[in-house]
């Protein structure tokens, strides 16, 4: 049975939105590189390739939301067995997407919280995302991991890099 | 001009034989590549980078022996995390890990490893021995080449990456000029800001490793966490130094991709900026379009390995061709080998090879040396580092992650590097599950401000009249080139909905 959740039908258009957003990147830079400057060698490249991508998701557009293509697919689909959520032995594609968000939070989170204390936050969340719920194994693991490679950064490569534990530069 | 000067030969193994030091570097200088090349996150160019400061107290040719065993070890390391888990350790391994990690999932790692490391030593030691033959006449054809040509060369090498991998057409091409697109943001050709959209933190570009890092190898990292381990079957998961080496003696069973690949990638390495990121993509993109199984590359075809590592390898003689003949760094490794000449006061160029052939001889004949030497060196690295398949990825990507946000840190010097990484990941992982060619916008990336350039000073030549084109017969051929590139795949793609529309 065809899946008509929200998501389901969200993933049914990433390449559609995914293009829409390229488009809207391309669009968005072309206009500030003409405000920026009218000159022709600052244009020389974007001009053409800004057309590139209109051309481009144009066939996109008509490709994915024709309705030859929804219908053909539509059919495919329901012919294919339901994609299965997740390996059973690993993360589930939620735990995957929440793992991602995860990772932009712990970006984020760097400057405010320092790398050090992020980087242990961050592989305890992977850690238990991923099922691992033993707190030994869960403090174990990410607190020595996330102050050795914290140290290694500041010591080796010389980086002032912000920490709440680690001694930096 | 002669082929080779047979005196300058005498000369150069008087250098080699004068003092014990230049070969006393060669094995930890591999180490440290091989080590800086297989860590995702510490590119071969930085390790190159980190390394420079040592050199400082040595004389010209043992700093250049120095340097250049780190080049090579890092040529190779790059493929390691790309076979093991599907992250190149630098750009120039992107294309190992399409069929390098597909046949680790199958228990093929010590083979594939093997392989790998064989078609590297071999490729290098090809292009070394190509270069000996040719250094002559390297700078004359070099300098044959326009910007117009090098931004054909660039454009084509990235429609090449947006079809070679069977995937969505349109959405291929639309990645790569993405990337092309973003590659160029900041300060443009008029020192006019653009696309920073008020964030000073963009005024030198978008940070291409930490980008490249997210779009590649993170976003595969995510996808890897659905299962236990890199290899499933614990049967398959042994450490065989036999089998390595049996992958190693294999690689005689794909001559033809090894020959083509090193051939491939010294001439697409002598050209300055694009080197081995293009090299071993253009390389992988042949093997598969002369193989009689396409379908099977992506899925674990060790000719896949041999393609990418052979040419990836072979690029550094080129890239060498082009810093001695010219003084032009063919990509980052080269451009600190240039900041070495420059430490030792001496310029690479037409001139540095007419005065000082012996000195060029004895670099060669020293790196042809670091490719045997790469061959033990490299397997007791290997031996270290397959151990990475025992480890559960429950542990295994987090870790990962975290040293790659740690190297994009370091290379950045800010937050921008993590940020960076973090953002490009999930465009990598929307990338990936639409089909829209990841490598490609990668490569797009890299080449953006450089094919601007090229196009800004091909405008300056020809005073905007583009008549000049037809004047230039190597850049008509390139441009056929890329229209053959671009029409081929759309021309199929159309008969065969045609084909299926009456079949249906």
């Amino acid at each position: 049975m065809k899946d008509r959740s929200f998501l389901a039908q969200l993933d049914r258009l990433g390449p559609v939105l995914v293009t829409l957003a390229v488009l809207i990147l391309a669009l968005a830079y072309m206009g500030d590189a003409y405000a920026a400057s009218k000159r022709i060698h600052n244009l020389i490249m974007l001009v053409p390739m800004t057309a590139i991508v209109v051309v481009l998701a144009a066939i996109i557009f008509i490709k994915e939301l024709g309705f030859r293509r929804i219908a053909s697919r539509d059919a495919e689909e329901s012919a294919k067995p339901p994609a299965p959520s997740g390996d059973k032995a690993g993360a589930s594609a939620s735990a995957i997407a929440a793992m991602m968000m995860g990772l932009l939070a712990y970006a984020m989170a760097s400057p405010w919280i320092g790398f050090d204390v992020a980087s242990i936050l961050f592989l305890v969340f992977c850690l238990f995302i991923q099922g691992e719920r033993r707190l030994v194994v869960l403090a174990a693991f990410s607190i020595p991991s996330g102050l050795a490679v914290t140290w290694l950064l500041i010591n080796g490569a010389r980086s002032p890099v912000p920490t709440m534990i680690v001694p930096g530069l | 001009m002669e082929l080779i000067d047979f005196g300058a030969v005498g000369l150069a193994l008087g250098i080699l034989g004068t003092s014990w030091v230049p070969w006393a570097v060669i094995i930890p200088g591999l180490f440290a590549g091989l080590a800086g090349g297989a860590l995702p996150g510490i590119s071969g160019t930085m390790i190159i980078a980190l390394m420079l400061p040592f050199t400082l107290y040595m004389d010209f040719f043992t700093a250049v022996m120095f340097l250049t065993s780190v080049f090579t070890g890092a040529g190779f390391g790059g493929a390691i995390p790309a076979i093991l888990i599907n992250t190149p350790g630098t750009t120039a391994s992107v294309s190992t890990a399409f069929d390098g990690f597909p046949m680790s999932r199958q228990g093929r790692h010590n083979e594939a490893l093997g392989i790998g490391l064989a078609a590297s030593t071999i490729g290098t030691f090809i292009s070394y021995l190509v270069l000996f033959l040719l250094i002559n006449y390297a700078s004359w054809a070099v300098l044959k080449l326009g910007p117009f040509e090098m931004a054909m060369v660039a454009i084509w090498g990235i429609t090449m990456i947006a079809t070679l991998r069977g995937g969505n057409f349109e959405r291929g091409i639309l990645a790569g000029i993405f990337g092309l697109m973003i590659g160029t943001i900041g300060i443009g050709p008029t020192g006019q800001m653009r696309g920073t959209f008020g964030f000073a933190e963009l005024l030198d570009g978008i940070p291409v490793v930490p980008a490249m890092i997210g779009l590649l190898a993170t976003a595969e990292l995510f996808n890897l966490a659905r299962s236990r381990y890199i290899v499933e079957k614990q049967e398959d998961r042994v450490i065989s130094f036999s089998r390595i080496l049996q992958g190693f003696a294999g690689v005689r069973e794909y001559w033809k991709t090894l020959l083509r690949g090193s051939i491939i990638g010294v001439f697409v390495g002598a050209i300055p900026g694009v080197g081995a990121s293009v090299a071993n993509l253009i390389s992988y993109a042949d093997a598969r379009r002369v193989s009689d199984d396409p379908d099977s590359f992506g899925k674990g075809n060790p000719n896949g390995v041999v393609a990418s590592e052979s040419a990836n390898s072979s690029s550094e003689g080129g890239a060498m061709a082009t810093l001695l003949a010219l003084g032009l760094p063919g990509g980052g490794g080269t451009a600190v080998l240039l900041a070495a000449f420059a430490m030792h006061n001496i310029t690479g160029g037409p001139r540095f090879i007419a005065d000082n052939k012996d000195i060029v001889y004895a670099i060669l004949f020293g790196n042809m040396v670091q490719c045997l030497l790469l061959v033990i060196v490299g397997l007791l690295f290997i031996r270290i580092a397959v151990i990475i398949v025992k480890v559960p990825i429950l542990y295994l990507v987090p870790s990962v992650i975290v040293l790659a946000m740690a190297g994009s840190y370091a290379l950045i010097g800010n937050i921008m590097g993590p940020l960076t990484l973090a953002v490009f990941s999930i465009v990598g992982w929307l990338f990936a599950r639409y089909e829209f060619a990841p490598p490609a916008a990668v490569v797009g990336l890299l080449l953006g401000a450089f094919v601007e350039r090229q196009f800004v000073y091909s405008h300056q030549i020809s005073g905007g009249d583009l008549s000049f084109i037809f004047g230039r017969p190597i850049a008509l051929v390139m441009l056929a080139l890329l229209i053959a590139s671009i029409a081929y795949p759309a021309m199929k793609n159309y008969l065969r909905a045609r084909r299926s529309l009456r079949v249906g």
